[in-house]
């Protein structure tokens, strides 16, 4: 049994000019010890699909069909009390921007302690106080002491972050949600975050969901990828296969477009835009900006056997259709 | 030799503080020929914004002057002609807080036409802007909300070529983009440059993408040009400890980039405080091959090949000329 099955995921959201049908069927699956990455440009549903994991949806949205099952329980019908379970001991987030996912009231010592406090019952003072130091130790924070007295605005983005990480590590037994984790920082202290999270997930087994725009980034991180387009996956499969040979044509002018450090010029990039979710196209959401439209592409494509490991949302590879 | 059309020598930008001095800019010289592509490349307190704002006028410097083709620049905008204004624009990073909301795209472009001189035809000059960036004229009556990110900076580069300026200081112009989009932006700039002539200052982090477009890139940390080359020199032979080591930090996409980065340099450290900058060398807490001398004393920009200037002590003809001073 996978840890965490996502099936059929569809979420949407009430706003002023309507209803944005964000979510078409998402799919997704994470084995124990696995980690997958979900890559995709802004707003193509992304955070929507760990956050309906993690249930921390917003209250203008509406999770309108699908299951999300974790070790086999039914995330979106548990009681409060098993979730809350759920995320004291066994999954939890690290966000984007690590400034404002610290509160700056707050000392660093309040809030982890909090954190920790609440992940185990019956702990004394010296027991938290310990626990505050080595998690913040395995996030590679030196002087761990001088951290708990300071204040978030005290602290480098680099520190905060790894704050973050030492917040995250206290629930995440199981599951660990990196939502960005460096996206905000720079490139060589993005490069020490995201070797550190790799090291520590690694010793201690814990699956991970790794969410960025960044294609590099997680390029060396995961072993498996999602590639999502405005609110479905459009291409599945192995790091390496996705990276070298990919194929949905999104998919594959996304990584086209990326400058590369070998030079060779910026290629064209993709034409158009991204569809409204108030009225998104009836069947393939990527029939505005494909090269390959075909009349085919009015119905919704499945995910079909592309590539020689991977599986593609696309019709050119259902064995009827091919590339004109 | 040509006039350059942009050179700061020894250009410095100081921020008093309550506790101290910030030194933004300090001991910048740098020289950019007509037609240039000049690549300003560092992380997050480098100084590289610092530098647009003063060749823009925002900020003047605490010493120090630029030229601008051959002439000294007047440090405030206010002191300068209106035809240096017009000569010298800016895109800056995010287009959706430097467009007016409440403004279309027609009365965002028709203020720098008229301050441009040539107003005779507003209406024509407004559908050759869109022309030329290659948006639709009919985007002429929309409004900011109504365009998507790269549309709207497209916007952003039509208002700044309003006044057929020869320089344009872009600052980190898609940082703000998703990569799809960039790549568009990138090759209107582009095709832009070569068609008017255009000379640019192209802000930014992305060492990758500067291999791409840039002539030569100059690298800053804390204030400083560390590394300045022909961008073909600059990737086959990077020379600074610093710039290898943000080469190898790069996050890449193929197997041949992967390659092609230099030894790798693992990321140590954090980028100093810019208020108490490290003796010597400020890189030097970070630096894999630190010496003695890289805490006492600061390098001097030298040239160690035709072109290409790096400012550290593992290349030493220059650094016994220093100690020796």
């Amino acid at each position: 049994m996978p840890l965490l099955e996502v099936k059929d995921l569809r979420v949407q959201y009430r706003v002023y000019e309507g209803v944005l049908k964000v979510l078409n069927g998402v799919n997704l699956t994470l084995e124990k010890g696995e980690k997958v990455g979900i890559i995709g440009e802004s707003a193509c549903g992304k955070t929507t699909t760990v956050k309906t994991v993690m249930r921390l949806l917003a209250s203008n949205s509406k999770v309108t069909g699908g299951e999300v099952s974790y070790a086999g329980e039914d995330v979106l019908k548990m009681p409060k009390k098993k979730l809350s379970d759920l995320r004291r001991k066994k999954m939890s987030m690290v966000f984007q921007d690590p400034s404002s996912a610290l509160n700056p009231v707050f000392t660093i010592k309040q809030q982890l302690y909090d954190i920790i406090k609440y992940s185990a019952d019956g702990l004394s003072k010296n027991e938290i106080h310990e626990r505050a130091v080595t998690y913040l130790k395995q996030a590679a924070l030196p002087e761990p002491d001088r951290i708990l007295d300071s204040y978030p605005f005290q602290l480098s983005g680099g520190m905060k972050q790894r704050v973050n990480i030492a917040m995250a590590l206290v629930s995440a037994n199981e599951l660990l949600i990196a939502d960005e984790p460096g996206t905000s920082l720079d490139v060589t202290i993005e490069d020490q975050i995201m070797r550190l999270l790799k090291k520590i997930v690694e010793e201690k087994g814990i699956s991970v969901i790794l969410i960025t725009h960044a294609l590099g980034t997680v390029k060396n991180f995961v072993d498996r990828i999602y590639v999502m387009y405005a609110g479905t996956i459009v291409e599945e499969g192995p790091t390496r296969e996705v990276f070298n040979n990919p194929q949905h044509p999104y998919t594959q002018m996304l990584i086209r477009a990326v400058p590369k450090l070998t030079g060779g010029g910026v290629p064209e990039g993709i034409l158009g835009q991204v569809p409204s979710y108030l009225t998104p196209p009836p069947g393939c959401r990527f029939i505005t900006r494909c090269p390959y439209s075909m009349d085919v592409c009015d119905h919704v494509p499945a995910m079909y056997d592309a590539g020689t490991d991977q599986r593609a949302a696309c019709f050119l590879y259902d064995g009827v259709h091919r590339r004109k | 030799m040509t006039t350059p059309i942009l050179t700061g020598e020894d250009l410095r930008k100081y921020f008093p503080v309550k506790s101290g001095v910030i030194k933004a800019v300090d001991e910048l010289n740098f020289r950019m020929e007509k037609g240039e592509v000049l690549g300003v490349v560092g992380e997050s307190g480098s100084g590289k914004t610092t530098l647009g704002n003063m060749i823009m006028g925002i900020y003047q410097p605490t010493s120090g002057r630029i030229t601008f083709k051959g002439e000294s620049l007047p440090a405030r905008a206010k002191a300068r002609p209106i035809q240096l204004k017009r000569d010298i624009q800016m895109v800056f990073q995010n287009p959706a807080s430097s467009l007016n909301p409440r403004r279309s795209v027609r009365q965002a472009l028709e203020v720098p036409i008229r301050f441009g001189g040539d107003a005779d035809s507003i209406r024509d000059r407004i559908d050759q802007l869109l022309e030329v960036v290659e948006l639709p004229v009919e985007y002429a009556d929309r409004y900011p909300e109504e365009l998507g990110g790269g549309e709207k900076q497209l916007v952003a580069i039509a208002r700044a070529l309003a006044t057929n300026p020869s320089l344009i200081v872009l600052d980190e112009p898609t940082s703000s983009l998703d990569v799809s989009i960039q790549a568009k932006i990138i090759n209107v700039l582009m095709r832009l440059k070569l068609k008017l002539g255009l000379s640019y200052v192209f802000i930014t982090h992305n060492l990758s993408l500067m291999r791409n477009v840039a002539d030569r890139v100059m690298i800053m940390y804390l204030g400083k040009v560390r590394e300045v080359a022909p961008t073909e020199e600059f990737f086959r032979n990077p020379m600074h400890p610093y710039t290898r080591m943000l080469l190898s930090s790069i996050p890449v996409v193929t197997e041949a980039e992967e390659a092609a980065k230099p030894q790798k340099i693992q990321s140590v450290g954090e980028i100093a405080g810019a208020l108490n900058l490290p003796p010597g060398c400020a890189f030097h807490p970070r630096c894999p091959f630190i010496m003695d001398v890289c805490k006492k004393v600061d390098p001097p920009l030298i040239e160690v090949a035709p072109g290409h200037w790096c400012d550290c002590h593992l290349y030493p003809t220059e650094n016994r000329q220093t100690s020796g001073a």
